[in-house]
């Protein structure tokens, strides 16, 4: 039993990595439009989390954990908007380097790797009550 | 067919060696554990069946208890969702464990009290 057990805590890793991604993909999202608040600062920058594999030593399971959560190094959009605060000399803004189509493509990856952790963590499950119903 | 109850013995040797395999024989000698005559002559490891029993009724203990403090840690917002599921289907799959032993355990003392002498 003690394998499947493990595999429930692998997936439950899984499921842990992929909410955080889920956290930094809603960050990005809500953050599309935040400008500078000073006219020589930078508006928000786009992060990516990075996922790592990482070895429970206590049961030698290999489970992922997200190693870091780094900005995107892309450059910033610019839109001509003279009377904005924050506009440089020439009156442009600099705009975040959110893409809102690359966000929603991510949302789903995060979407889809979350369903299947839940499924092995189900079937996991089942394996282990299919094997407890042989004592009944 | 010779089908003893050594046989029966020895199987519930494998089953406590495999719920507590680290407790060498006779060094839990309490409990329920059978101190003299059969037992002590087989290879019941880690104190025979009744220490089994305890070991695992112990063991869904900790899990259950678990499952109970992730529980409040959720209730009290301070807790993540995916520990509680995953310390309450521990404790779940435990306590299943225990209940199906116990119900083959009692069904096999059933039997022997209705063997005609």
């Amino acid at each position: 039993m003690a394998e499947l057990g493990n595999s429930i805590d692998v997936s439950a890793s899984g499921l842990r990595a992929q909410a955080l991604r889920m956290r930094v993909i809603a960050e990005n999202l809500a953050n599309s439009d935040s400008i500078a608040t000073t006219a020589e600062g930078d508006p928000y920058r786009r992060r990516v989390a990075t996922f790592a594999a990482e070895v429970d030593r206590s049961t030698g399971a290999t489970q992922v954990a997200v190693k870091s959560i780094e900005a995107d190094k892309s450059a910033f959009g610019r839109i001509y908007q003279p009377g904005n605060p924050v506009a440089d000399a020439q009156g442009y803004v600099e705009q975040p380097n959110v893409n809102p189509l690359v966000e929603a493509a991510d949302m789903k990856a995060a979407q889809r790797s979350y369903e299947a952790n839940l499924n092995a963590i189900e079937a996991a499950r089942g394996m282990t009550m299919r094997t407890v119903d042989l004592l009944k | 067919m010779s089908i003893g109850s050594l046989d029966g013995l020895s199987a519930y040797a494998r089953a406590a060696r495999a719920t507590n395999p680290l407790a060498d024989t006779g060094a839990r000698t309490g409990g329920l554990a059978p101190s003299g005559g059969l037992a002590s002559g087989t290879s019941i490891g880690g104190g025979g069946f009744g220490a089994m029993v305890e070991n695992m009724v112990s063991q869904t203990g900790d899990a259950l208890r678990g499952a109970e403090t992730q529980s409040i840690r959720q209730i009290g917002g301070k807790g993540d969702l995916i520990d509680v599921v995953t310390a309450i289907g521990a404790a779940e799959t435990a306590l299943d464990t225990v209940v199906a032993v116990r119900d083959r355990v009692v069904s096999a003392y059933s039997d022997i009290m209705k063997m005609q002498i």
